[in-house]
């Protein structure tokens, strides 16, 4: 199964398999006042995974509870890679990223909707540095292979991220949540020598991509 | 207004459950992600037309043999050859090839000497570097080519009509 058509079925379970919650549980309605408080999640997945892997990111997120039934949110991070690749190219990428977008309920519970099950689309961007050394190059007709660098190579991107996710109240005022998040590219700026291999906040630049964050919530 | 549903602790388990489910899910599915080789076009090639004088279309040109100043190679031996496709020098500003046609069983020799620029390019962690050039001029020594032009000085991994050496 190819990594779009695994991420793909993995999407369409979670929202098929979401709607039996929302459609068993039609409460009466009640008026929700507008402020319902303010979220901040720390995601801490990307500095867990960076024991694992040549890319470290770290974000938090604010979001506005209104009415139990938007969630209007901002989210700034900050990510790195640095890797060797399969033909010894060193690539090393920084930068920060921003995610502005709005997720809505699908099912949740408490007051405050402390526990939640919540779909959600979010703008992204990211201007971002990177270099690469160890470049290989072949002589081809003119004799051997050489090395080269590229550095000071600056790129910007923006994306699309669509979103679903868990949050859960583990305690007072901590939750905790998973999101899945389903990426599209919508616009690549390349260095002058260059293509970037990897964005901050976004992952390899391929289109699609996909990814897990985890976020530990505190709510106020 | 769009209102959530409010749900029970019955289907907050089943949250829990989801959250467990999503996060074993994209673990196992993560690492399907990796990219598995290089895709790009990694040829990059200075590609010369023939146009005689008083004419609009390209033509070929029979017995052609190419080869580089100071290689023992040939890069074309004795072909016919519609579209010249030569690598430049990559560690190097001039590159000359010699060109030799045999005509009613006699040998004329040419040197093209291509003055450039280089720019390593990188596209992808799948793949090697490649050399970029920027061509500042082409010549001939007049025997078989009398003069070159440029119509795109850019030699990339696209593959177009750099120059137009005229017989």
């Amino acid at each position: 199964m190819s990594c779009f058509t695994s991420k793909l079925t993995l999407l369409a379970a979670l929202i098929c398999l979401t709607g039996p919650l929302y459609a068993k549980k039609k409460a009466p309605k009640a008026e929700v006042p507008f402020y319902r408080g303010i979220n901040l999640g720390v995601e801490f997945g990307g500095s867990a995974m960076s024991l694992f892997s040549d890319s470290w990111s770290a974000s938090a997120k604010l979001d506005l509870n209104i009415k139990n039934a938007y969630l209007p949110t901002l989210e700034i991070g900050q990510a790195r890679l640095d890797k060797v690749g399969a033909t010894g190219i060193n690539y090393t990428a920084s930068g920060p990223f921003f995610k502005l977008g709005l997720n809505l309920p699908i099912a949740s519970h408490g007051p405050k909707a402390e526990d939640l099950f919540y779909v959600g689309l979010h703008y992204g961007f990211s201007p971002f540095t990177y270099q690469l050394s160890q470049l290989t190059y072949s002589g081809g007709y003119w004799g051997q292979p050489s090395q080269t660098a590229i550095n000071d190579q600056h790129g910007f991107a923006g994306w699309a991220d669509a979103v679903a996710g868990v949050r859960v109240n583990i305690l007072g005022p901590l939750s905790l949540g998973w999101s899945l998040h389903y990426r599209s590219l919508i616009h690549v700026s390349d260095g002058t020598q260059s293509t970037p291999a990897y964005i901050p906040g976004y992952g390899q630049n391929v289109k699609p991509n996909a990814a897990i964050n985890t976020h530990l919530y505190f709510r106020f | 207004m769009h209102t959530p549903p409010r749900i029970s602790h019955n289907t907050r388990s089943a949250i829990t459950v989801w959250m467990l489910f999503g996060l074993l899910m994209t673990t196992a599915l993560l690492p399907a992600c990796q990219s598995k080789g290089c895709y790009e076009e990694t040829d990059v090639k200075v590609c010369c037309s023939f146009y005689w004088d008083d004419s609009t279309a390209a033509v070929s040109i029979d017995s052609l043999s190419v080869w580089g100043v100071g290689k023992d190679s040939l890069i074309y031996d004795n072909e016919i050859v519609s579209l010249l496709e030569l690598e430049l020098d990559p560690n190097a500003s001039t590159t000359r090839f010699v060109v030799r046609v045999v005509a009613n069983n006699y040998p004329f020799l040419d040197t093209l000497t291509f003055l450039h620029t280089n720019n390593p390019r990188f596209e992808s962690m799948d793949c090697d570097c490649m050399v970029f050039s920027t061509l500042d001029t082409c010549l001939t020594t007049g025997r078989i080519f009398l003069s070159a032009t440029l119509p795109q000085r850019s030699v990339t991994n696209t593959k177009t009509t750099h120059v137009v050496l005229h017989l």
